[in-house]
């Protein structure tokens, strides 16, 4: 028997998420792949009800890295978005997608847990220490100026 | 011409060189129709104290159905076929208790009476599995006595029966089939969503919908209920990293199951994020 690489193993897992995407999409988000490139996906979230981002649609970028699931995809925002643990540039600080990436994860769990941090920031851990202020400081503020930033780039 | 009457009790009682010339003709259909009853007597003489106990027509098939397969088993153990462990390396007690090094202090039972009963502990929370059956349990409370649940929810266990008898395991089953037959399902449940799941920041919503999914399967009644338990035995069977290969790579000694691909591929379990000590090609069947 020939030990398929781990591109093929890639490959498959992918095609393998993408049916159970379509068949079963987690509330709010939506993904697919780009073009022809399976390895390269764009996927929407809805700003979470009883959140500042109420009412947006967030885009992001989705790369699978060729030993996926191995190593974590890359995803990053698209849309611009004022969260203490996102940066200009889109970049996500969330462990899952980093040093706590499980390869018994997918894409569908990702995106959740992406829910679940524009829910619940983390302080502690900031990517925009500025935005991390503010939340800690004066949350009327930060409501403010997260549903501004929404209204603004997400609608 | 004779009677029907008359024909039969010339069969069943031959006199004469006459009478016995019919009673040759007609031999082969009753012959047949006896032996057919044979076996049917046999089988309702037995069931009667069950029906004396239960009282409801539509129990007696699944206490039957658990009485049987333990009676075959019976007749197979007699012969040379004996079962193998699902865990050999844990065929030690001691092996087992080690495996308790992170048990929750939580706990509402000590790691050294489930260690004698067969089982060692998964890595995750309180979850326990027996080396030979491979069954699972959790949410252990106070008082718990891991015998009784392991004869309460494996009963076929051969380890099980080795150690406590059949007498021991079918007191058990008795004492409480109902309970017994509604909960087994719910703990099936409960095994088949322990384990997909990984920690995430997300993790409370997945379990809740996770949670209210196999509530709205198992409100389905007949064949599609059939084909999601056997929908939920093909997932377990899977390999959580390709989501394609059946698994049958074991990591020690956590206990979590890949396929034979993505094992060399992985120093951590990609379930329990705990180190890969060692791996065992296992084979389920």
């Amino acid at each position: 028997m020939v030990h398929p690489t781990l591109e093929e193993m890639a490959l498959k897992r992918i095609q393998k998420e993408l049916v159970a995407f379509s068949q079963d999409p987690p509330a709010q988000c939506s993904a697919g792949p780009v073009a022809e490139n399976l390895f390269h996906w764009q996927a929407t979230i809805m700003g979470p009800e009883d959140s500042p981002y109420q009412g947006g649609v967030f885009f992001l970028s989705v790369h699978f890295p060729s030993n996926y699931p191995f190593r974590p995809p890359k995803v990053s925002f698209i849309t611009r978005i004022y969260h203490p643990n996102i940066s200009k540039n889109g970049s996500i600080c969330l462990d899952i997608l980093n040093s706590e990436w499980s390869p018994a994860l997918t894409i569908s769990k990702v995106l959740l847990s992406i829910c679940s941090l524009l829910c619940d920031p983390n302080p502690d851990d900031p990517l925009v220490p500025e935005i991390a202020k503010v939340y800690r400081k004066d949350l009327k503020q930060y409501d403010r100026m997260a549903r501004e930033w929404t209204e603004r780039y997400a609608m | 011409m004779f009677s029907p009457a008359g024909l039969l009790r010339a069969a069943v009682l031959p006199m004469g060189p006459e009478s016995k010339d019919r009673d040759s003709f007609c031999g082969p259909e009753l012959s047949h129709r006896e032996e057919s009853n044979g076996p049917t007597q046999e089988q309702h003489r037995p069931h009667c104290p069950c029906n004396r106990v239960l009282g409801q027509d539509c129990l007696d098939g699944q206490i039957l159905g658990q009485l049987r397969p333990l009676s075959e088993e019976e007749e197979s153990s007699g012969a040379t076929f004996v079962g193998e462990p699902a865990f050999p390396e844990m065929d030690s007690e001691d092996l087992r208790l080690a495996s308790f090094y992170d048990w929750p202090s939580t706990a509402g039972i000590q790691p050294e009476p489930l260690a004698a009963a067969g089982f060692f502990h998964t890595g995750q929370q309180d979850k326990v599995r027996c080396f030979f059956c491979y069954g699972g349990l959790q949410s252990w409370e106070r008082g718990d006595d891991p015998w009784t649940e392991h004869a309460r929810w494996f009963p076929r266990c051969q380890f099980l029966l080795r150690s406590k008898g059949r007498d021991f395991v079918e007191r058990i089953q008795a004492y409480t089939p109902l309970l017994g037959s509604w909960e087994q399902r719910e703990e099936q449940e409960d095994t088949v969503s322990a384990t997909p799941s990984a920690p995430t920041h997300g993790s409370p919503e997945l379990l809740r919908s996770r949670r209210e999914t196999q509530s709205e399967d198992a409100s389905e009644p007949g064949a599609e209920d059939v084909q999601e338990q056997l929908r939920q035995l093909q997932e377990e069977r899977r390999c959580k990293v390709c989501l394609d290969r059946a698994v049958s790579v074991v990591f020690v000694p956590c206990g979590h199951f890949v396929c034979t691909e993505c094992a060399p591929n992985l120093r951590l379990c990609p379930i329990c994020r705990v180190p890969i000590c060692n791996c065992v090609r296992t084979f389920l069947s």
